[in-house]
């Protein structure tokens, strides 16, 4: 590999997206941030489940794992287990984080998972072809929701936060340097950070959507405190409004830290267990 | 052989189990043979309990059909089990004196038994239990030294006083023998090594520390849970970890996870949670990942009954996934064997790339047996590393389907794998030529895996006027079976696959061709096993029995000669 370019990051698969698809950008930010972070690729795993979206581990060169519709955040969960030394990295879809995986994106948080999680937040099913997602706002008009949908959508950000995420930061992938500043962080994050990232369908949410998005972006004030959760009330689930950047961040022990901790407590510097510990329970020794 | 069966009935607090416990301790030690089943009431803490041991001069592989001392404190707790405890003809039946027998005990040989005020004269008002082992022991003619030493290590961290009052309280027992009638069968035995003590689960999680496994992640159930607990304990001290997950769906995606990650990786559950890793056994079987999963069977389906064994998860664990899934299965038919079955499904998943079900059922997994300790040993085989990475193809087309595999961690081995269908190097594909040679590929593996793992056992005569096809549990109900069959005079004999898929079909052919008369037992009410066996080995239908119903109740060695008698036996004494 030629040092870290963002180009060294790329594989010569080809992305199925759509031309116009926000997931162009968010991979250009992927690979920015990687490059400059200097991630070793070959020490890094990116996980997704299924969508246009879980499609993005082909086109980095790392580890993929291109898994199951809702369950990339079991499989990195596993992963990182298993080999601590790995950068996992999850992606995939609102549809797939949200509804199918919902519950893993629950409890991934609140293990604080030591995992990056990126979310490409379309606000639709693009794979299968334009039904309302949990991330629909209330009233579209969508393949499945004929007369306007009419359920509430939910913020990512705000469930991330909520559900005990770490870091949980978002961007716009329309915005590709801006998005790699903020994937850099996440990365760089010691536990679950999520980063959603609005990244627009132009197949299944309309030609306009950049334009759209774009006239709704703000960032965060000047002084936001983004170590207390309640800050981000206001900047998350907003009408008409897409606020980026980082909107939480603490520190808190991870579940690698955790595991580490309990392997001390089960066994600390004491001599590694014989086959007769491990069998003594089972043993008539009197 | 010298054997009897004593259940120990009561409530919460009278300590029927912990008397289960330290008798089978004390007899493991003498190297006696134990199996020792429990049961509870619906409560999940107090209310009734029940403790059966089975204990025998030689080697034993089932419960006893029949109960020969029976101890009950309360006839209320007994009435919850009356109709899993079936009493021997001369069957010995002790009760607390101030709760009179129901009429309906219909033995000659029943007797009140001031358990309570005995115990408490002697010093320890709540060790009636070890009061009536000392009963029990003294009656039957149990070790009862070593049942001495098993009550004061039971007690060895309370005070002096309760070890002495508890002796005392056993000593006592053994002198109120001089009162009773004499039963009429004793305990014959020659006193040997001892034997370990152990549950079908916690051998599975033994051997899957000697397998290798390193990662465990699962979710609580019954009657599989001991298997996380074990692993709970000792995997962090041998430098792994385990994850309780938030559902089945996670605990199999982990364990694929941490697999892909290079850590040999194992989950366990029962029927529900096999229903929901379904989906996620395809893409082990696809993306070609080592992945066992132990499923101990209960009666289903939906929660159907959680605590009990039955063996209807088979046609799910055979097939369970949508597409053409290949993947292994394993059954484990008694604890000792759950150990080889444990470490062959690492083995195979490992050799082969592919998921392993390891299947047993609630009897198996709960029960606690005698092993000796020397046959908890097999051979680990590891993962094919692919260790020259030039041009390197994740999913290489080889002889037996099986392609080294690169560690994420590897420089120069990426790539990516997939849920979708791929190619060698493991890019998105729908070509149906892709499709049908990768198909081909991991169908090969199969091959293979039959080819080497020609796991079966076989009982009985080599020529036999019937023969009996079985799996899993019912294997050592059939080989009690058989055994008295053939002391009978009647040539049965028995076949056991012990690798389910694939099946060793040429050798049942070759086992259906020994035999005149064909019987399939299982406990499966709609004849999983039977419909199974039809679609995989030419059975002859003008000479095959079925003998299949709901589980719930063990199956019963009685039972299976009966149905011996009652299909074959005209043709086998012809």
């Amino acid at each position: 590999m030629n040092g870290y370019s963002p180009l060294s990051y790329k594989t010569d698969l080809k992305p199925v997206w759509c031309p116009g698809c926000g997931d162009f950008g968010v991979l250009n930010s992927l690979y920015r941030a990687l490059a400059e972070l200097k991630i070793e690729p070959h020490d890094t795993v990116v996980v997704s489940g299924i969508g246009c979206s879980s499609r993005l581990p082909g086109y980095v060169e790392a580890y993929g794992f291109n898994s199951l519709h809702g369950r990339a955040l079991p499989i990195a969960t596993g992963a990182k287990l298993a080999s601590p030394a790995l950068k996992v990295i999850a992606v995939g879809g609102d549809g797939d984080g949200v509804a199918i995986g919902g519950n893993h994106f629950l409890h991934a948080a609140r293990r604080n998972t030591d995992l990056t999680y990126i979310m490409m937040d379309n606000e639709i099913y693009g794979l299968t072809k334009g039904q309302a997602a949990p991330t629909t706002p209330i009233g579209d008009k969508t393949k499945s929701t004929t007369y306007g949908n009419p359920e509430a959508a939910v913020d990512p950000c705000a469930l991330a936060i909520s559900f005990g995420a770490t870091w949980v930061g978002r961007g716009f992938s329309g915005d590709v340097k801006g998005t790699a500043e903020l994937m850099k962080l996440a990365i760089a994050h010691k536990g679950f950070a999520f980063l959603d990232i609005i990244s627009p369908c132009v197949t299944w949410r309309g030609d306009d959507q950049h334009k759209e998005i774009r006239a709704k972006l703000r960032t965060l004030p000047a002084g936001y405190d983004k170590t207390k959760r309640t800050s981000a009330d206001a900047y998350t689930n907003e009408a008409d409004v897409v606020t980026t950047g980082v909107l939480f961040e603490v520190e808190h022990p991870t579940l690698i830290d955790e595991i580490l901790e309990i392997r001390w407590k089960a066994q600390g510097d004491k001599q590694p267990p014989t086959r007769k510990d491990l069998l003594k329970a089972f043993t008539p020794s009197f | 052989m010298s054997e009897i069966t004593f259940a120990i009935v009561g409530s919460g607090g009278d300590g029927a189990v912990a008397a289960g416990d330290i008798l089978s301790m004390a007899c493991a030690r003498d190297g006696l043979h134990v199996i020792k089943t429990e049961a509870y009431g619906p409560q999940i803490r107090g209310g009734e309990s029940s403790c059966t041991v089975r204990v025998s001069s030689e080697k034993i592989y089932a419960q006893a059909d029949d109960v020969d001392a029976l101890i009950v404190f309360n006839w209320a707790d007994f009435g919850r089990f009356r109709s899993e405890i079936s009493l021997s003809a001369d069957a010995f039946v002790l009760h607390e004196a101030k709760d009179p027998a129901p009429p309906e005990i219909a033995t000659d040989r029943v007797f009140g038994v001031p358990f309570n005020d005995l115990a408490r004269e002697a010093g320890a008002p709540n060790g009636k239990n070890i009061l009536a082992l000392g009963i029990l022991a003294e009656l039957f003619g149990l070790p009862a030294e070593a049942i001495r030493a098993a009550i004061a290590k039971r007690f060895a961290k309370k005070a002096q006083a309760v070890v002495d009052s508890n002796l005392a309280a056993f000593d006592r027992g053994v002198m109120y023998c001089s009162g009773l009638a004499r039963p009429s069968r004793r305990l014959e035995y020659v006193k040997t090594t001892p034997h370990l003590l152990m549950s079908g689960n916690e051998v599975c999680a033994v051997a899957a520390i000697d397998a290798g496994c390193r990662f465990f992640a699962g979710y609580p159930i019954t009657p599989s849970s001991e298997v996380l607990h074990f692993l709970a304990e000792w995997l962090p001290r041998i430098g792994g970890s385990t994850l309780q997950t938030e559902d089945e769906l996670a605990a199999i995606g982990a364990v694929v996870g941490g697999s892909f990650a290079g850590v040999k990786s194992m989950t366990a559950t029962s029927g529900p949670g096999l229903s929901l890793m379904a989906e996620m056994l395809g893409l082990a079987s696809i993306a070609e990942i080592p992945a066992v999963v132990y499923n101990v069977q209960r009666g289903g389906p939906s929660t159907g009954i959680p605590t009990k064994s039955e063996q209807s998860d088979l046609m799910h664990a055979l097939y369970a996934s949508h597409g053409d899934t290949p993947r292994v299965v394993l059954s484990c038919s008694d604890v000792e064997d759950t150990y080889q079955a444990t470490v062959d499904s690492f083995n195979i998943a490992e050799e082969f790339q592919i998921p392993v079900i390891t299947l047993t059922d609630q009897s198996i997994a709960q029960r606690r047996e005698t092993i000796a300790a020397e046959t908890l040993e097999h051979e680990v085989v590891e993962r094919r590393i692919a260790h020259d990475l030039t041009g390197y193809k994740r999913y290489r087309l080889t002889e037996d389907g099986v392609s080294p595999m690169s560690i994420p961690g590897m420089s120069g081995g990426m790539y990516q794998t997939n849920g979708l269908e791929h190619d060698e190097q493991g890019r998105p594909s729908s070509m149906y030529v892709v499709h049908e040679r990768m198909n081909e590929k991991r169908f090969l593996k199969l091959e293979a895996v039959a080819k080497k793992y020609r796991l079966f056992t076989r009982f009985g005569p080599q020529k036999a006027g019937i023969g009996i096809l079985c799996w899993g549990s019912s294997a050592g109900v059939v080989r009690e079976a058989i055994a008295k069959l053939n002391a009978e005079g009647i040539a049965a004999a028995a076949f056991v696959p012990r690798i389910l898929m694939p099946l060793p079909a040429e050798e049942i052919e070759k086992f259906i061709a020994s035999v005149d008369e064909l019987l399939v037992v299982e406990l499966s009410h709609s004849q999983q096993f039977y419909r199974y066996l039809r679609t995989q080995v030419d059975m002859p239908r003008n000479r095959t029995h079925v003998y299949a119903r709901s589980g719930g109740r063990a199956l019963r060695v009685g039972e299976v000669i009966e149905q011996v008698k009652r299909f074959a036996l005209s043709e086998v004494t012809a």
